[in-house]
């Protein structure tokens, strides 16, 4: 009831200002007569009387602001009168309005930009229902240190049926699906699921449907496909007639489409088609490479979720002796699986964008701090003036929110510019980089980071503008004092917090500098290559088996063919090829030992991890790998020999690298030695005929493996990546292409690109770490320099008196030039004693991105140490020279 | 803000229910509830107009009091304050509150060991 009588009589109050404003006015004047009419009465002579009256009364406008506080009108009013004073007021130093707003936006864009990337990547949840039930499950082998390497179908069966913390568990793997009834063969990434997948993790097809749920359910659906979105966007125009079209897999194999999944599904990453993998124990227990999802039910814990799986491949290692003796199942949280490496250098840049953002805030509150000092004299005067303490305090907090606003405005805006940065910038192998948008929770950031700064910017000189003393400061005549112990402080912060991002975008820039001048092993400069497919149907009428020989050897002369006519192209130098899945990211695992065909009686221990790499003879020239010892392959290892070796598995050839001749016999000759590797299913062990460099074939940062080559012509794929190395004056890309198309035109061709480019995409995550590092310790830098230049000037302003007086004593330039640098110095050397004892102590979030430096390395922290020093300098340079050059008849005069 | 209660000594919140006490007796205007109060209590309050205006305004707004522009006894014009009814029972009830928290207070202060 009084709160609506108060709202309309300040409505009311609003509405006629003018009339409310007279009638304050008539009620004063009322007042005064009445009140001198008394002392009149008393005896006082009329004016005598006006004028106690009026001394009586005191200040008529503080009274009339006091008035008006009464209603919470006027406080609107009045904010939006001080609103506009402070415009007027940041409007008149438009230097330190300028530099403010803009040091605002740098640290709240920068701040806003990253979160909302790491936002995207790392905080959302997956777009699956309940994702926190959702769980990797892979197998581990302990004893011979393979980690998650999948899982055995078998095994994944004896889960579900044995398990009761599982609501369903799926197999899920991915792998290229050569299309072959387009235009062009063309190479779709796909996934094999079981037909529980998409119940499992709960999303609806967009159109058509998926698969019947259970494995007994889904029989006669093998012959199924759902496409993603973009796919059928792409290839159907979004044509609902899409469903009951037909897709052909490898030439032979027809699959009906039935479903299309909603935009921006493609788990697992980038699939956009997921056919159903049936699996039962008709299938046997099969081999341990697919990959498994499950979803727990929604009352057990993950922990015990991934304890009855421990125990029930406890009971299967039993069982299963062959299979599964030293397998154990690990239980990961599906986002953990998905997000894994690059949770630490999203950290880093998550930190790094912290400081930046501490850096912005400090260098405000400096450069509020300093001019505030300098406007004592007008804050003391209003408070003289009449205005509260609580009316000062609030118009210097409302001065320096507008002040914030503004910045957080522009933020916002520059947010949006580094977003975009940021994520052309980023590399592909940071996952959910297409779901990265400005969105509500973003903007729900940047008014929480806006409203931080406003409340760091402006509560704190608001606290300090009511402990001042008017009378003292208008007496006192000089306009700012020097700057105290609390501006020294904030600018050391700023130098400190800047000496972190400069430390560690010197590491990062080390750790790039020697990544880039690593020797590889070889040479991948000069070379192209490209993702070749050709469709089974190319080599044999129906479904190839292991073993069907004639099918396997067709592939081999067809890329024995396909390499010799690449090769007589002029400007190619060697052309080879390796089976894929191969160079340039992780390639599979695979077993190998050494002696000949009989496996050891005691299992499978010796039984060591190796890169496996199939190749044709051109190999080792075309990648400048040398073989030190033995020979390389030659034609004669190849089909044709093979072919003409008649029935039967006999001992093939090998070539090993140094670190597989090390590791298998740590004391013999490695050359003329016999090894075996596990699932070569052509040979009877092989013998190795040479011995190659190690290479860092895989990845720059990846250390060099034990690695076995084998002749491609004897262990063919359908799948290979053609390399060739071609002269400057070499064919070009479309060149290539012609020739391959016109070679064969079932052959499915990926990009064309030089090698070198893969290796520059593996560095990607370093160098945009490196990069975003650079940017923030540049403008860390920069923001620090402007903190250290505002103090250092303050500083001399003040005491310009004093270097009158001393010139004037005869002090050389140079004397009084050197005390302005000394006392930056201090700053700076303190500030970056700080810095880098804060810098070793967060190495921690670095440590993971470095390569071959330490947190500690001395060139690093030695050009860290020489940019501070510098930008210490010339942040100090012009107040030390407008101190030197101080005039003592013109200062002594001022006062 | 609390300037309308700095000057004048009295209890915070106390100026209010003195202003409707001095207007139940008879209306009066601005300055002459000054005099009044001043007056009543003996010299011992000097409410000035810095804290006198603001309160006016407020008890108009809340409705407990109405002005409303007259002649005074020499003949000048000036805003004379009248209790409304609810100010009357604000009044009231205030007054009740009052003695019996003064009473209560009394008897703390006056307390002596023998009594507890």
């Amino acid at each position: 009831m009084l709160l609506l009588k108060r709202l309309s009589a300040g409505f009311t109050a609003l509405l006629h200002r003018r009339r409310a404003e007279q009638e304050l006015d008539d009620e004063i004047r009322a007042y005064l007569d009445v009140s001198s009419a008394e002392k009149i009465r008393s005896g006082m002579s009329p004016e005598a009387a006006l004028r106690a009256a009026r001394a009586e009364m005191g200040s008529v406008e503080a009274i009339k602001d006091h008035t008006r506080d009464v209603g919470w009108e006027t406080l609107l009013e009045s904010v939006w009168r001080d609103l506009k004073y402070a415009g007027r007021i940041l409007r008149r130093a438009p230097v330190f309005s300028a530099v403010a707003i803009l040091t605002l936006a740098l640290g709240i864009g920068s701040n806003v930009a990253v979160f909302t990337l790491v936002d995207a990547v790392l905080f959302r949840p997956l777009p699956f229902h309940e994702p926190d039930r959702l769980v990797m499950i892979s197998e581990s082998h302990v004893e011979s240190g393979q980690q998650r390497v999948g899982v055995l179908p078998g095994s994944l069966l004896d889960w579900r049926e044995r398990g009761r913390s599982f609501e369903g568990i799926s197999i899920l793997w991915a792998g290229p699906m050569l299309i072959t009834n387009r235009d062009e063969p063309a190479r779709i990434q796909g996934a094999h699921v079981s037909p529980n997948f998409f119940e499992l993790i709960g999303v609806q097809p967009f159109l058509g449907r998926t698969f019947p749920s259970t494995e007994s359910d889904a029989a006669g659906h093998e012959r199924e496909v759902v496409i993603g979105h973009g796919l059928w966007q792409r290839w159907f125009g979004s044509d609902p007639g899409a469903i009951g079209r037909t897709l052909e897999v490898q030439g032979w194999v027809h699959l009906t489409i039935v479903g299309v999944m909603p935009p921006g599904f493609s788990f697992p990453r980038d699939a956009e088609m997921w056919g159903p993998e049936r699996w039962d124990r008709s299938s046997g227990r099969g081999d341990r490479w697919r990959q498994a999802i499950g979803r727990v039910r929604p009352d057990v814990p993950i922990q015990a979720a991934s304890q009855e799986l421990q125990q029930i491949g406890e009971a299967l290692a039993r069982e299963f002796p062959d299979t599964n003796a030293g397998w154990t199942p690990t239980v990961d949280r599906l986002d953990a699986a998905i997000i894994g490496s690059v949770r630490p250098p999203l950290a880093l840049l998550l930190g790094a964008v912290a400081v930046v953002f501490l850096i912005a805030c400090v260098n405000v509150a400096t450069l509020v701090l300093q001019r505030s000092s300098s406007r004592r004299r007008e804050l003391a005067m209003r408070a003289a003036l009449g205005a509260s303490r609580s009316r000062l305090a609030r118009q210097s907090f409302i001065e320096h929110a507008l002040l914030a606003g503004v910045g957080a405005l522009a933020g916002g805006l520059l947010a949006g510019l580094i977003v975009d940065g940021l994520v052309g910038l980023a590399p592909a192998a940071i996952p959910r980089l297409d779901t990265v948008t400005i969105d509500v929770r973003v903007l729900g950031y940047l008014v929480l980071v806006s409203v931080a700064t406003m409340i760091m910017t402006g509560v704190v000189p608001a606290l300090r503008s009511p402990r001042m003393d008017a009378r003292a400061v208008l007496r006192g005549g000089a306009g700012a004092s020097p700057p105290g112990l609390a501006a020294r402080g904030l600018v050391i912060a700023e130098v400190a917090l800047a000496v972190t991002l400069l430390a560690g975008a010197g590491l990062m820039v080390r750790t790039m500098v020697n990544l880039q001048r690593l020797d590889l092993g070889f040479d991948p400069s000069g070379l192209v290559a490209t993702e070749l497919s050709v469709p089974q149907s190319r080599m044999a009428n129906g479904p190839l088996r292991v073993g069907s020989r004639p099918a396997w050897d067709r592939l081999a002369l067809f890329y024995a063919d396909l390499v010799r006519q690449i090769d007589a192209i002029p400007g190619v130098e060697e052309a080879a090829v390796v089976a894929a899945p191969s160079l340039v990211g992780r390639d599979a695992v695979w077993f190998a030992r050494a002696g000949s065909v009989s496996p050891t009686p005691d299992g499978s221990a010796d039984w060591r991890p190796v890169q496996r790499r199939v190749i044709t003879p051109a190999y080792f020239d075309a990648l400048r790998l040398p073989v030190v010892r033995g020979r390389a392959f030659n034609e004669q290892d190849d089909a044709l020999e093979f072919l003409q070796s008649g029935a039967g598995r006999r001992r093939g050839v090998a070539i090993v690298n140094g670190l597989a001749a090390q590791q298998f016999w740590p004391e013999k000759d490695a050359l003329g030695q016999t090894l075996t590797i596990e699932g070569d299913w052509r040979v009877d062990g092989r013998i190795v005929v040479g011995i190659a460099g190690d290479s860092r074939d895989l990845a720059p940062d990846l250390e060099p493996q034990p690695t076995i080559y084998v002749p491609f012509a004897e262990t063919p794929d359908f799948g290979a990546t053609l390399l060739v190395r071609v002269t400057r004056t070499g064919p070009e890309v479309s060149d290539l292409r012609t020739r391959l198309r016109s070679f064969d035109g079932s052959l499915a061709i990926g990009e064309i690109r030089p090698l070198i480019d893969s290796y520059a995409a593996a560095l990607a995550p370093r160098r945009f770490i490196t990069i975003i590092l650079l940017a923030f310790a540049g403008t860390g830098l920069l923001l620090a320099g402007i903190g250290l230049y505002g103090l250092i000037a303050t500083s001399v302003a003040q005491r310009t008196r004093e270097f009158g007086i001393r010139v004037a004593l005869g002090a050389r330039w140079e004397t009084i030039s050197n005390l302005v640098l000394g006392e930056a110095a201090l700053v700076v050397g303190i500030g970056a004693a700080v810095g880098m004892t804060g810098a070793v102590a967060a190495t921690g979030l670095i440590r993971s991105q470095l390569f071959g430096v330490t947190a500690l390395d001395a060139p690093a922290w030695i050009v860290t140490g020489v940019i501070l020093g510098v930008a210490g300098l010339a942040a100090s340079w012009l107040p030390a020279r407008r101190a030197a050059s101080v005039d003592p008849a013109l200062t002594l005069r001022v006062e | 803000m609390a300037a309308d209660e700095q000057s004048t000594g009295l209890v915070q919140g106390t100026l209010h229910m003195l202003i409707l006490k001095t207007l139940a007796l008879e209306p009066l205007h601005g300055y002459g509830i000054g005099v009044r109060l001043e007056q009543i209590s003996k010299g011992v309050f000097q409410v000035n107009a810095g804290s006198l205006f603001p309160a006016l305004r407020r008890l108009e707004r809340d409705g407990l009091i109405q002005g409303e522009w007259r002649a005074t006894e020499n003949n000048r014009r000036a805003k004379y304050y009248a209790l409304t009814a609810t100010g009357r029972a604000k009044l009231k009830r205030e007054t009740r509150d009052w003695e019996a928290q003064t009473k209560a207070i009394a008897r703390i202060l006056s307390a002596s060991l023998g009594e507890l």
